[in-house]
């Protein structure tokens, strides 16, 4: 689905982070480029292990040693994250991009109360607003998040809300000050499916209401394909499918991705043996040259021990691989 | 599809995975690397060895009353004797030479330190280990005998012990072990709790194996790392241990060579000027001690899991 | 908080009561007690008194209640060196053995705290692993040895420091204490430092490790991507979260600073409790020993309780419980 010609909230190019181990620099994700339009939702889907979070890190400049941002431009707004001044990142995260993370029982700290973690997000980006002020708004954001009585919510510490209701309090920080942009990474993982459900509905209405652009990452294809209208294929650190979400999940072009979309369990009938992608995903310090996803692949051929790269195949419709399944299922 | 020949998967050229090696050479080859674990190595090995070689190598044995001579008590370091014998680091006040203390005293700090720890680990780890297999009320009572012990201070323990049991070099090594036991147990208790937990266990139970071959086979391997460092540590505390309570009297009788007797002896000459019969012995134990501790605290920083990355 | 503050009352109780069935099995029962109770230069006319007056031959829970109910009214006897009640003797020299571990503490937290979170915060660098050099340092080097290296360095050397005693003391709440005066700050401050050293090398390595560790938390991954600054992460985010366990490794330290005060009191002539119970073990001098013993045990689980309180007042997730889920 096209969008409107302005600047996109996001476009990264050629992002490449690796990790520096005893043995040499292992690469985590290659030459990785993804475009977010504005107010757009995007999903980025993949396994343990295909970079999916670290792309989301690297984004937020969030990446630690050994890893680091090797290669690439990360253009929010037309501003390269890679190469801004330390302070400039600083104002940016937090209120034009926005990070939740997968497990809500951590990403908050224990001993302080949920009113000062939410106070010093509004407070770092605009120390002029009151305390007062700073309050009523973080009370809105919880309202906002459908927790109920924020008021006395506010002064309570983690511990004292489920999961559920901790990611709500991530994902209302996040809002706080209505950022362009916020990577979701995995944020239902670790709650149960009614949860999800109810997580999914608010971050997709707050979404639309405020126009901010999100990036869902996932490994759950039935996810994205009730929130996202464009979908980010990943494997073995780099993108091997990129297009409309409902082109790619009905007639998907990587054989990963149709590997992947058969794999989901309700596809098969009662009975019959379940479909797995056979064999598992190598290692990072010992990826195949070439196409990654070759040892695993049913069609791939002497031509696949080349680099490949991203070719658009069916318009938008991108694809990594020399022998795509350009006839439908 | 193109009709060019399929690859299989068994013709691909990954690069072959590196040969495993076992955990315990790897560590050995991580803690060689380590530049201080390296120095505490050698300082502790050369005097290891020139302590166990003291009867043969030390000019004298000071503490046979007949070597020695009250004439040549507090001589300088580099003086002679009267029988022509170079003082290398002077004598103490009862005409030792402290060369000779040094090493002997060093052979008793280190056995001492190792025997006390020795036993109680095998003490502390026993009963770790029941704790933890046991379980339940068992594991309850031990570990609160565990806590309160712990949280009484060792010297004050010693103290304790050594007013009820009176001097000697047994009475010393009592003392130390009682001091000691509760850091074993507890750490084994631990390692013991988490390991029993894991699969393998459940596994070796359905293979019906004798309970004391799942403990001492499997368990008892991975409580290991650190057993090894708690008792590396706990061996140089216990040295300094010894040393503090000789040199405050309780410690080794007056027979038994000991520096911190010799450095308590010491300490009446040092404010006229006499410091060798001080400052030597509290070097020799000082490097003693920190080699001790490089090498455990090395140890400590390559067996924590949650500080690696 | 009420149940638990009761139930830890109850422990603190429960441990005094063993302790004292401990101790008391320990000096009274262990060897002869007649000769332990009795001074040994006593004539046999005088033995048979004392033990009649001790009740030595009536069965042991008689002489162990005898003893407990003494102990509460603050009757142990009177020492065999100095002829006085040994528990006021004890008590006299407390309030200085108290003053040296109070100001070590002090000492090894003020510098132990900063040293050990500069060298978590970048523990590869150069100043970082010197200072982890020293802490090993600390811990290495025997309490009596430096305290005499010290007394050479600092009182004979350089003469800036007295070498022992105590310097003069002003009377506050009843206590006499000398660290308000500047002879008493002078007299003060080499002991001080000799006990403190050890601890601050553990101070440092607790709170780095404490550092290092918070560090890699998630929550302090979501705080920069709040894009809050590096200042507030550290001296918010992480100290709260490293301080909070410290808190009960200090009672325990304090504690040990004032057994091993035992030993700075020796070379410094300090004193304090400490020296008295050296020469009280030296000489078998029963009564002083039970007195110090006693008082001991019951400062220890004083400091215990009051720590355990102190951590679960602090600590959120404690004092709250757990409600969620």
């Amino acid at each position: 689905m096209a969008r409107s010609h302005a600047i996109p909230t996001l476009k990264v190019e050629g992002l490449e982070t690796r990790f520096v181990t005893r043995r040499g620099p292992v690469p985590a994700i290659l030459d990785v480029s993804l475009t977010v339009g504005r107010g757009e939702i995007v999903g980025l889907v993949g396994e343990s292990g295909s970079g999916k979070s670290v792309t989301g890190l690297s984004i937020m400049g969030l990446i630690e040693a050994p890893g680091e941002v090797a290669a690439g431009k990360v253009l929010l707004n037309g501003e390269d994250l890679r190469t801004v001044s330390r302070r400039r990142l600083r104002q940016l995260r937090g209120d034009r991009i926005a990070m939740v993370f997968q497990d809500p029982m951590m990403t908050l700290n224990p001993v302080l109360r949920i009113r000062t973690q939410m106070v010093e997000a509004i407070r770092a980006h605009d120390s002029s607003v009151g305390a007062e002020a700073a309050r009523q708004r973080c009370r809105d954001a919880l309202a906002q998040v459908g927790i109920p009585s924020p008021e006395e919510r506010l002064d309570a510490y983690p511990h004292q809300f489920s999961g559920g209701m901790r990611q709500r309090v991530a994902i209302a920080i996040a809002l706080l000050n209505r950022p362009d942009l916020i990577i979701a990474d995995e944020p239902t993982t670790a709650l149960d499916v009614t949860i999800q459900a109810q997580i999914l509905a608010v971050v997709q209405s707050l979404c639309r209401e405020h126009g901010t652009a999100l990036i869902w990452i996932t490994h759950d294809l039935s996810v994205v394909a009730g929130l996202a209208e464009r979908i980010y294929v990943m494997y073995g650190g780099s993108v091997v499918e990129e297009g409309g979400v409902d082109a790619v999940l009905d007639r998907p072009l990587h054989p990963y991705t149709d590997g992947l979309i058969r794999s989901v369990p309700w596809h098969n009938e009662p009975g019959r043996p379940l479909n797995q992608i056979r064999g598992m995903v190598p290692p990072l310090d010992r990826m195949p040259r070439g196409c990654r996803f070759r040892p695993r692949c049913d069609r791939a051929t002497e031509g696949c021990r080349e680099p490949v790269a991203l070719a658009d195949i069916r318009e938008g419709h991108h694809a990594r691989c020399i022998h795509p399944l350009v006839e439908s299922r | 599809m193109t009709e060019a020949a399929l690859i299989r998967p068994d013709e691909d050229d990954l690069p072959p995975p590196p040969p495993p090696r076992s955990p315990g050479r790897e560590l050995l080859v991580e803690l060689f690397r380590d530049r201080l674990a390296l120095t505490g190595m050698v300082i502790v090995g050369v005097l290891a060895v020139l302590a166990f070689l003291a009867p043969l190598i030390a000019p004298q044995d000071p503490y046979d009353l007949m070597q020695i001579d009250f004439m040549d008590s507090r001589l300088p370091p580099g003086a002679e004797s009267m029988t022509g014998m170079t003082f290398w680091l002077g004598t103490d006040d009862q005409g030792r030479d402290l060369l000779s203390a040094i090493l002997y005293g060093l052979r008793t700090s280190i056995e001492v330190g190792i025997l006390s720890a020795a036993i109680a680990l095998v003490i502390g780890a026993s009963i770790g280990l029941v704790s933890a297999y046991a379980g339940g009320r068992t594991d309850a009572l031990l570990m609160r005998i565990v806590d309160l012990q712990l949280s009484f201070p060792a010297i004050l323990i010693a103290l304790i012990l050594l007013a009820i049991l009176g001097q000697g070099v047994d009475k010393i090594i009592i003392a130390l072990v009682v001091t000691q036991w509760a850091y074993y147990a507890r750490t084994v208790r631990g390692s013991a709790l988490v390991e029993r937990r894991r699969a393998y266990v459940d596994a070796a139970r359905c293979q019906a194996l004798p309970k004391r071959r799942i403990i001492f086979g499997h368990i008892l391997p991975n409580c290991l790392p650190p057993l090894i460092v708690v008792a590396t540590m706990r061996v140089a505390y216990a040295i300094m241990l010894e040393a503090t309570l000789s040199f405050l009297g309780i410690g080794l009788p007056v027979t038994e060579p000991s520096l911190g007797l010799l450095i308590s002896n010491g300490y009446t000459y040092l404010l006229s000027g006499d410091y060798w019969i001080s400052v030597f012995p509290g070097v020799a134990l000082v490097l003693l001690i920190i080699g001790i501790n490089l090498v455990g605290d090395t140890l400590r920083d390559l067996l924590n899991p949650r500080l690696r990355r | 908080m009420t149940v638990f503050l009761i139930r830890r009352v109850g422990q603190t109780v429960i441990t005094l009561l063993v302790m004292s069935v401990l101790v008391f099995v320990g000096i009274f029962m262990v060897g002869n007690p007649i000769d332990i109770l009795i001074d040994p230069a006593a004539t046999p006319l005088e033995r048979e008194q004392t033990i009649q007056a001790f009740g030595l031959d009536r069965p042991v829970w008689e002489q162990y209640w005898k003893f407990l109910t003494g102990a509460l009214s603050g009757d142990l006897g009177n020492s065999f060196l100095f002829n006085q009640p040994a528990l006021d003797l004890i008590l006299n020299r407390l309030p200085a053995t108290l003053e040296l571990a109070f100001t070590a503490l002090f000492i090894a937290l003020v510098l132990g705290i900063p040293l050990g979170i500069i060298a978590g915060l970048d523990p590869k660098s150069p100043l970082a692993r010197g200072i982890m050099g020293f802490s090993i340092l600390g811990f290495s080097l025997p309490t009596f040895w430096i305290g005499l290296i010290m007394i050479m360095a600092f009182s004979v050397f350089l003469g800036w420091l007295p070498s022992s005693g105590r310097g003069d003391t002003v009377d506050v709440l009843g206590l006499e204490l000398s660290i308000f005066t500047l002879d008493g700050l002078s007299h003060l401050l080499l002991p001080a430092l000799n006990l403190a050293l050890f601890k601050i090398s553990l101070v440092i390595r607790l709170t780095r490790a404490g550092v290092m560790e918070c560090l890699q938390m998630d929550y302090v991954r979501f705080a920069r991507a709040k894009g809050l600054s590096e200042t507030r992460i550290v001296s918010l985010h992480v100290l709260k979260n490293t301080l909070i366990p410290l808190i009960t490794v200090l009672g325990i330290e304090l504690g040990s600073l004032i057994a091993f005060a035992v030993v700075t009191e020796t070379i410094f002539a300090w004193p304090g409790m400490g020296k008295l119970i050296i020469d009280a073990i030296a000489v078998l001098d029963r009564p002083l020993i039970v007195a110090y013993l006693l008082i001991t045990v019951v400062m220890f689980s004083f400091i215990n309780l009051i720590v355990d309180i102190l951590y679960s007042a602090v600590d959120p997730r404690v004092r709250l419980g757990d409600e969620g889920e």
